[in-house]
């Protein structure tokens, strides 16, 4: 009796502490999931400002049904509420938009990159427009090479991490 | 004929048949489109701040027939009526004092242009900007010359919003006089002074094109608006803002010459509209589009029909016999008044 409730506890150590592991790991990997369709969604942003001449309300709704996520949320977002129907700036939807919870779930990399760029949405002509997302798009695009790969460490470390100190765990309390 | 009034429309005289001075009373439909109060709470209050927004409510009596707004950074509103404006200056104690700053125009010129001023990089080079309800804004302040000749508004400190109007019926009673023998309008050239309700009427003529008057001989046709300046229907992404009908194509913001051979070749039109011929290209393209079966109803400026003669490209349209009917408004007895209505004169 004494032995199964040992075994059930160390199971349930092991379960636990794999969870977590898995869970932060899990964590990491959304995180470098959301830059990358951040990066998506400002290619999309760049072809339907610069080529399409779509209006900005319209062009930032496109960009956010195709790429989904936290990302296209904030971005249909701030698509329905910017411009002459929705009467306010993408600055001002920008800044109401992180007070709301559930977007604060997004990466601070990506609030700082949107927090930047929409300062200057829609106020230029197309040229600087696309000069504008292009920077937005090198800075998504060096911060991601990197966050990849320290993702993929990190990531494997924090299971590892996790089950391990489950095992030693239970060593101890057996 | 007189088209702001809601008395009814003036034709003075007829050239043709002098004796036919008639008084039309094509009395303006109330629509959307209808201007004043409706259009201007409904339509422009809204991209001002709360501040400006709140006092012009406060200042300006409820059902005001508002023509024009004008917001000036530094300034004070003004609020245009018909016959005389308003100053919210504060020179007296029910006038507020209300001065917008530059941020509070830089921002309503934000959302007039959608956030999207890469899109409208042609309009802020025309100097103005239609919203939705079709009212125009037109856009002042510091301009900038590019190395290309363009002019381009680079500082916008003053704002004009004016409401937009359309007069439902402003063609009825000339267009039995328009009306051809096939069902449809002849070709009509439309003469008038800036101001003298010549888009006004061309867009009437439209409308009665597109849903047909059978009154007046005409059956319903395929129309097709070529819409350099987006005057005539007035469109907002591409739809029309006034009521053009319901068969009708708009080319909008399409240079004439070209828009007219495209609609000529993509739509099919029987009648194509344009507004303001303005030299030999247009002419070439009215000219084709006539020669290619389509009745083509035009405006261009002049205060008579000798003025015609007096440019070379007008004078090539009428001497060639392209346009059946002439149409001379002036604003003698108010915008729209008819001075002559009927067959183009032989010159």
């Amino acid at each position: 009796m004494v032995v199964l409730l040992k075994l059930t506890g160390v199971s349930f150590i092991l379960a636990a502490a794999g969870a977590a592991g898995f869970g932060v790991a899990r964590a990491l990997e959304d995180e470098v999931s959301e830059i990358r369709k951040l990066e998506a969604a400002l290619d999309v942003l760049a072809s339907e400002v610069s080529y399409m001449l779509r209006p900005l309300p319209s062009a930032m709704t496109a960009a956010g049904k195709r790429v989904g996520g936290a990302v296209g949320e904030l971005l249909c977002l701030m698509g329905s509420r910017t411009g002459i129907s929705g009467r306010q700036t993408p600055e001002d939807v920008f800044r109401s938009a992180m007070e709301e919870t559930d977007l604060r779930a997004l990466p601070h990399f990506v609030r700082e990159v949107l927090g930047e760029l929409v300062k200057g949405l829609g106020v230029s002509g197309h040229k600087e427009q696309l000069r504008l997302i292009d920077m937005s798009i090198d800075r998504v695009r060096s911060y991601l090479a990197s966050a990849e790969v320290e993702c993929q460490k990190k990531a494997r470390m924090y299971r590892y991490l996790g089950v391990l100190t489950g095992l030693a765990a239970a060593i101890v309390l057996i | 004929m007189v088209f702001p009034g809601k008395t009814g429309l003036v034709a003075s005289r007829s050239e043709v048949n002098p004796s036919s001075v008639d008084r039309f009373s094509a009395v303006r439909a109330a629509s959307p489109e209808e201007p004043g109060w409706e259009a201007f709470e409904r339509d422009v209050l809204p991209l001002l701040s709360g501040r400006l927004r709140g006092t012009i409510l406060e200042a300006i009596p409820r059902g005001s027939p508002v023509s024009e707004l004008r917001v000036r950074a530094g300034r004070p509103v003004c609020v245009v009526l018909p016959g005389r404006d308003i100053l919210l200056d504060g020179s007296s104690p029910d006038l507020p004092k209300l001065v917008p700053t530059p941020e509070e125009v830089s921002k309503t010129l934000s959302l007039i242009s959608d956030c999207s001023y890469y899109a409208l990089e042609a309009e802020f080079a025309s100097g103005y900007i239609t919203i939705p309800g079709g009212h125009r804004v037109g856009l002042s302040g510091e301009a900038a010359v590019w190395a290309d000749g363009s002019v381009r508004i680079r500082e916008v400190s003053g704002l004009c919003f004016r409401i937009a109007r359309a007069v439902k019926g402003a063609g009825a009673r000339l267009a039995r006089r328009l009306a051809g023998s096939d069902g449809r309008l002849a070709s009509t050239l439309i003469v008038s002074p800036p101001g003298g309700g010549k888009t006004t009427l061309l867009r009437d003529l439209c409308r009665i094109s597109s849903e047909g008057m059978p009154e007046a001989g005409i059956r319903p046709s395929q129309v097709a608006i070529v819409d350099e300046r987006s005057e005539i229907a007035a469109c907002y992404r591409g739809v029309p803002q006034h009521d053009v009908g319901p068969r009708t194509d708009v080319l909008d913001r399409c240079p004439k010459a070209r828009g007219i051979m495209m609609v000529m070749r993509s739509v099919g039109p029987e009648v194509v509209a344009t507004d303001e011929i303005g030299g030999d290209d247009d002419a070439r393209a009215v000219a084709a589009a006539i020669s290619g079966g389509a009745v083509v109803l035009a405006t261009c400026h002049g205060s008579s029909l000798e003025q015609l003669k007096m440019r070379p490209y007008s004078r090539w349209l009428v001497s060639g016999g392209y346009f059946e009917k002439a149409v001379v408004l002036s604003k003698r007895m108010g915008p729209g008044t008819v001075e002559y209505a009927g067959d183009m004169p032989e010159m």
